[in-house]
């Protein structure tokens, strides 16, 4: 972890205030009566905050690439598995 | 194969903190070992929301109602304390980094606060579901279909195991204030902070799927 949790306080606070703000866009559309379109939003808004909190809080970024392999392989056919059975 | 590990256990941050064979060889266990317990923690998880997915297959307008009849907003409010406990938790480890004991030690707390009230909401929102009969291992509560039985333990053992998870992070964060605190984790010998907020952040990516697809997928 070459450059473990360099970035500013400020650079934290504000991947905070991205991953608060796609989550009130998540419950927001979540009333609406496209069942389909929902999935795929929602889908959409966790794959991007667990990207922010990989790349940023938990700094897999700065760590070996094989391991990186392994964390988006496993993440990816989780997800993808999910989304086939909510879809 | 070999190689193959060998590349998988080489790390930056062994190479340069390494002064000695043995401090190389303690690193690399635990940078291993908190890598192979992330993966348990996302296989555990991962493959309890691939069950809840597969009987809402099933039971879809079952599982649909007991969506409907969750509160939305202790799932909101949980959410957002998950995220804010992912960011006191960083920057903890940051602040450490950076030589600032009392403000890494204050932001531990906090970390800390954000846990325990996530226990307290957890609570209540259990609280208000069980004078209904639905609780766990009650396994015929009122006149539930089979499907809302299903969607309702299904909740439960989600929501009690993640729960269980942050109690233990609590318990952990404990441990590692004292330590900040009397000097045994320093900012050049932050290793077990740092796996701690690894723990830490693994719940909060594991929330961030638990909580659409229980709260808000209906």
């Amino acid at each position: 972890m070459k450059n473990f949790l360099s970035a500013n306080y400020g650079t934290y606070i504000l991947i905070w205030l991205g991953l608060i703000a796609i989550t009130l866009f998540s419950v927001a559309i979540a009333g609406l009566r496209a069942p389909k379109i929902i999935t795929i939003i929602t889908f959409i808004v966790a794959v991007m905050g667990s990207v922010l909190i990989a790349n940023y809080f938990l700094s897999v970024r700065a760590d070996s690439k094989v391991r990186n392999v392994f964390v988006f392989t496993c993440g990816i056919v989780m997800i993808v598995i999910l989304f086939l059975l909510v879809f | 194969m070999k190689n193959f590990l060998v590349k998988f256990m080489d790390n930056q941050e062994v190479k340069e903190n390494t002064y000695t064979n043995s401090f190389n060889e303690e690193s690399k266990g635990s940078v291993a070992g908190k890598w192979l317990f992330l993966f348990t923690e996302l296989i555990l998880f991962g493959g309890l929301l691939i069950v809840y997915a597969g009987f809402r297959l099933k039971y879809r307008d079952n599982f649909s109602l007991g969506v409907m009849n969750l509160e939305i907003l202790f799932g909101l409010f949980n959410t957002i304390l998950v995220l804010s406990s992912g960011l006191t938790m960083v920057l903890s480890i940051v602040a450490l980094k950076k030589k600032q004991k009392i403000f890494s030690l204050f932001l531990t707390a906090f970390t800390s606060v954000f846990g325990i009230m996530y226990l307290f909401n957890r609570i209540f929102e259990w609280g208000a579901r069980f004078n209904y009969g639905l609780y766990p291992y009650n396994i015929a509560p009122g006149n539930l279909g089979s499907g809302e039985i299903m969607f309702y333990n299904l909740f439960n053992l989600i929501t009690w195991l993640y729960t269980l998870h942050i109690f233990a992070g609590l318990i952990f964060l404990l441990i590692i204030f004292v330590n900040i605190f009397n000097d045994k984790i320093t900012s050049d010998n932050c290793g077990r902070l740092e796996n701690m907020g690894l723990f830490w952040q693994s719940l909060v990516i594991v929330w961030i799927f638990v909580f659409p697809l229980l709260y808000l997928l209906k």
